[in-house]
């Protein structure tokens, strides 16, 4: 209802922040989506909401909010990346010790809004519990209480607490029934930040499509890759454990590209960068492929062979010169 | 930057080693063959490496499991007891079939009545976002392994993780490709 223009704001805070847009435009996100989906709630409401807790910023504009928590956020960027790690680790996989983190999350966030943001959390939903935290929607008395106004400072009940807005029913089924719906639109956020080219549709049967391509493309990526690992090594036993877990490659022999393009794999494996889509890798595997057939068809004829025969000759100098 | 360097790691070391497992284990040189059991290979090493805690872990190879053909290779990575337990699970999903069988005649009453309901009334804009919704999730449930009996949450929550640990496993076999054909070419060389 207020700012339409709200999450292409965010993309424009630049690329430092880039690993926390999605903590940014989740909490950006859940003040929009809560906005639009609670009718009036906390945004004409205003100054209904007391204290200095994050409902306040529910309060205000949202410009105001992203206002105060995007340069929050920027000064205390280098405790961040733990925290964003934390809760991608959270958000993504169940974490093993349900009750270590929450001790560790409040320390680290230096800003108000992320240290007076609570949100108690059901045990079995501890993987919702790295990004309700950000999104800071602070603990009120459960059920019936519309205004609690005390911060959630305490331990793991066994239910979740949400703060009512205004001119919304409070009575227990409509709260447990939004409680559910903003914790599967948590998960809509999640999903759309991990698959690319989401964030620009709307709608749920829309992501939900993009969803579906994504998955089903990694499928086949994966089963192609598989085949073509498979005619990689034609009669080896799949090499040395050591071998292949880091490039024992001499550079000068494979030419620069070739060179540049392993090591952004590998790069983008282990420090996977979302920044840099895997754009150029997929040239290498197209111009490689043409390369892979005619080099396990040569290898295997090659076995019985002598390497310095000619007619190896002919056909590695080509690879070498196309890599 | 999802998917924590922990599991990255895990899922390269499984994969190394059970790619060196099914190398020794299929003598078979047809490649069909060995692109199933490099596939095989890969997706237990990614479920292993992602544990328990995930339910389309256990359906992966579960399903893999169930295949006659790579119960030597399964057992040869998981060890016996691994493969135990791959094999109950999938015995066990006999009864999850089951139970799909009355969620889906529930969904078929449910669409008949919508149906003439339908016939009365025009289909309000919300229905149609419904129907659609249902659909599309009615085909995640079909793609992600074990998410059949999920609704809502739970299916959003395993779609993430599941999509999640795809993209690492299909970065690790881009790699593990390109590694390897580059090392092959520089030993030619």
């Amino acid at each position: 209802m207020r700012h339409p223009s709200q999450p292409p704001e965010v993309p424009g805070a630049g690329d430092d922040i880039q690993d926390l847009i999605p903590v940014a435009s989740s909490a950006s996100g859940s003040v929009a989506w809560s906005s639009s989906k609670g009718g009036e709630g906390g945004g004409g409401g205003g100054g209904g909401d007391s204290g200095g807790s994050f409902t306040a910023l529910l309060g205000l504009p949202t410009s105001q909010a992203m206002e105060l928590l995007l340069p929050a956020a920027a000064p205390t960027f280098p405790a961040d990346p733990q925290l964003v790690d934390r809760a991608a680790r959270f958000s993504a996989f169940a974490s093993p010790s349900p009750s270590s983190p929450s001790p560790n999350l409040p320390p680290p966030p230096g800003s108000s809004a992320a240290a007076a943001a609570k949100r108690k959390v059901d045990p079995a939903d501890r993987a919702s519990k790295g990004k309700s935290s950000k999104k800071g929607k602070t603990a009120a008395a459960s059920g019936e209480d519309k205004d609690g106004g005390g911060d959630g400072e305490d331990d793991k009940p066994a239910y979740v607490h949400v703060r009512a807005r205004r001119g919304q029913a409070t009575d227990s089924h409509s709260l447990a029934e939004r409680a559910r719906r903003e914790k599967i639109n948590a998960r809509m956020e999640l999903l759309k930040d991990l698959v690319p080219g989401c964030s620009k549709v709307s709608g749920t049967a829309l992501v939900l499509d993009e969803i579906i391509n994504h998955v089903q493309s990694l499928q086949r990526q994966v089963e192609y890759l598989s085949m073509r690992l498979a005619a990689v090594n034609p009669r080896v036993d799949f090499g040395g454990l050591d071998n292949f877990l880091t490039t024992e490659v001499t550079w000068p022999d494979m030419g620069v590209n070739g060179a540049r393009h392993l090591v952004q794999l590998q790069q983008h494996f282990w420090h996977g960068d979302l920044a840099h889509p895997l754009q150029p890798p997929s040239q290498w595997e197209k111009r490689a492929d043409p390369h892979a057939p005619v080099f396990s068809n040569s290898s295997s004829s090659l076995f019985g062979y002598d390497l310095a025969s000619s007619g190896a000759q002919p056909q590695t100098g080509k690879l070498k010169m196309e890599l | 930057m999802h998917a924590p360097r922990r599991f990255k790691r895990d899922f390269m070391e499984r994969l190394l080693l059970s790619l060196q497992v099914a190398g020794l284990t299929s003598k078979s040189m047809g490649l069909r063959e060995r692109r199933d059991a490099v596939r095989v290979s890969s997706d237990v090493a990614m479920a292993s490496a992602r544990g328990r805690g995930a339910p389309w872990a256990r359906a992966l190879v579960a399903r893999h499991a169930a295949k006659r053909r790579n119960e030597a290779l399964l057992r040869r990575i998981m060890g016996g007891g691994g493969y135990e337990r791959a094999a109950a699970a999938a015995a066990g999903r006999k009864e999850v079939r089951s139970r799909k069988i009355v969620t889906r005649s529930h969904r078929l009453c449910s669409s008949r009545r919508k149906r003439r309901s339908l016939a009365m009334a025009a289909a309000s804009g919300a229905m149609v976002a419904r129907t659609m919704v249902k659909g599309r999730l009615r085909l995640l449930r079909r793609l992600v392994p074990g998410a059949d009996a999920l609704h809502g949450f739970s299916l959003l929550s395993e779609t993430l993780d599941y999509v999640v640990c795809l993209k690492t496993q299909a970065a690790a076999a881009r790699l593990q490709t390109c590694m390897r054909c580059v090392r092959g070419v520089n030993e030619k060389l």
